[in-house]
């Protein structure tokens, strides 16, 4: 068995991280919660609900907090590290889907794509589907949710997949780093529950990562 | 003396007087204050004396001095802007690496 490690990106999510944490300490050998600058509760709650809480004195965005779990993974000799949104968006229960798959069939990245069915917002729905086609066309990255936060990767393929893109960019880099270093990877559908649609990446965001991708074509 | 030789000295004044305080309250150090002094003291040299650069402007394709202190004020201004960009891209990296160093100290705890 492969020691696995859950990193929980968190900014202002006291109201569903304790449960998150709770549901997910089951799944993985470690939960480590990352309290980016929150000015709620969340730290302490992790803190209480289980998790190795970590907490950034201010609000860094999520590329960073992503890099402080990892690195801290790495400290603990963690040999695969998954990430999921701590907003409640994401299951808990689909953890043993991303971490088989590496354990077993020997992937070096599991990427969760939302199903994209009714439940999503109508802008997200297009927005990441104008993403999704951008990304096939500049990459051949074949990959339905590029920029999903839910997703799995073996530890000592890090450094290929190190990103430096800034906020909620960081998945999507990820994932074309993925497919530009060749790594083996798969796609996985995931259920997804929207408890706020004002949170997550806004239409300006959306634009922003379409021009990044573009950019990435020429620098990556 | 036209007005806009007038405001140009004044604010070449301003400036001086402004490095000055900067260095005396050990906001820039001698190198810095000397730098500072020394493009004031030239820009004030040319709004009293205009006429003493025309030719070099001239040489330089400029009918009027007026155009050339257009594209030196433009030039300074975007070489203001990439310095400003970097210095706070800097900043942000550093604060970063402190944050992140900082949170990471709970884990050895």
């Amino acid at each position: 068995m492969m020691k696995t490690a859950l990193i929980l990106p968190i900014y202002n999510e006291s109201k569903y991280i304790g449960n998150v944490i709770q549901e997910a300490k089951s799944y993985v050998d470690v939960v480590i919660a990352v309290d980016d600058g929150s000015q709620d509760a969340s730290y302490e709650i992790s803190k209480k609900a289980g998790a190795l809480a970590l907490h950034h004195t201010i609000n860094l965005g999520k590329s960073a907090a992503l890099k402080t779990g990892v690195t801290a993974a790495l400290k603990l000799g963690i040999e695969i590290i998954i990430f999921m949104d701590s907003d409640g968006q994401h299951l808990p229960k689909d953890l043993p889907r991303f971490i088989e798959p590496i354990e077993k069939e020997g992937y070096d990245m599991i990427i969760g794509a939302r199903k994209g069915g009714q439940k999503m917002p109508f802008l997200r729905k297009w927005g990441n589907k104008m993403l999704e086609w951008a990304a096939f066309f500049l990459f051949k990255c074949a990959f339905n949710d590029i920029q999903s936060g839910y997703r799995a990767f073996r530890a000592n393929v890090y450094p290929q997949l190190d990103w430096k893109a800034e906020s909620y960019y960081a998945d999507a880099e990820m994932t074309i780093r993925a497919v530009k270093y060749h790594l083996k990877c798969k796609q996985i559908f995931i259920d997804t529950i929207y408890y706020d649609d004002f949170k997550g990446m806004t239409v300006v965001d959306g634009l922003n990562l379409l021009f990044q991708i573009f950019i990435w074509r020429f620098i990556l | 003396m036209i007005g806009i030789q007038l405001l140009c000295i004044s604010f070449a004044c301003l400036a001086l007087f402004f490095t000055f305080i900067a260095y005396k309250r050990k906001d820039f150090n001698g190198k810095e204050m000397l730098l500072w002094m020394m493009i004031w003291v030239v820009f004030l040299g040319i709004a009293i004396f205009p006429q003493a650069v025309s030719p070099y402007i001239q040489n330089m394709g400029f009918t009027r001095l007026m155009d050339f202190v257009v594209v030196i004020a433009f030039v300074v201004l975007f070489a203001l802007l990439i310095h400003n960009y970097l210095v706070i891209k800097f900043l942000q990296k550093r604060i970063e690496k402190l944050v992140r160093e900082e949170a990471l100290k709970d884990l050895e705890k």
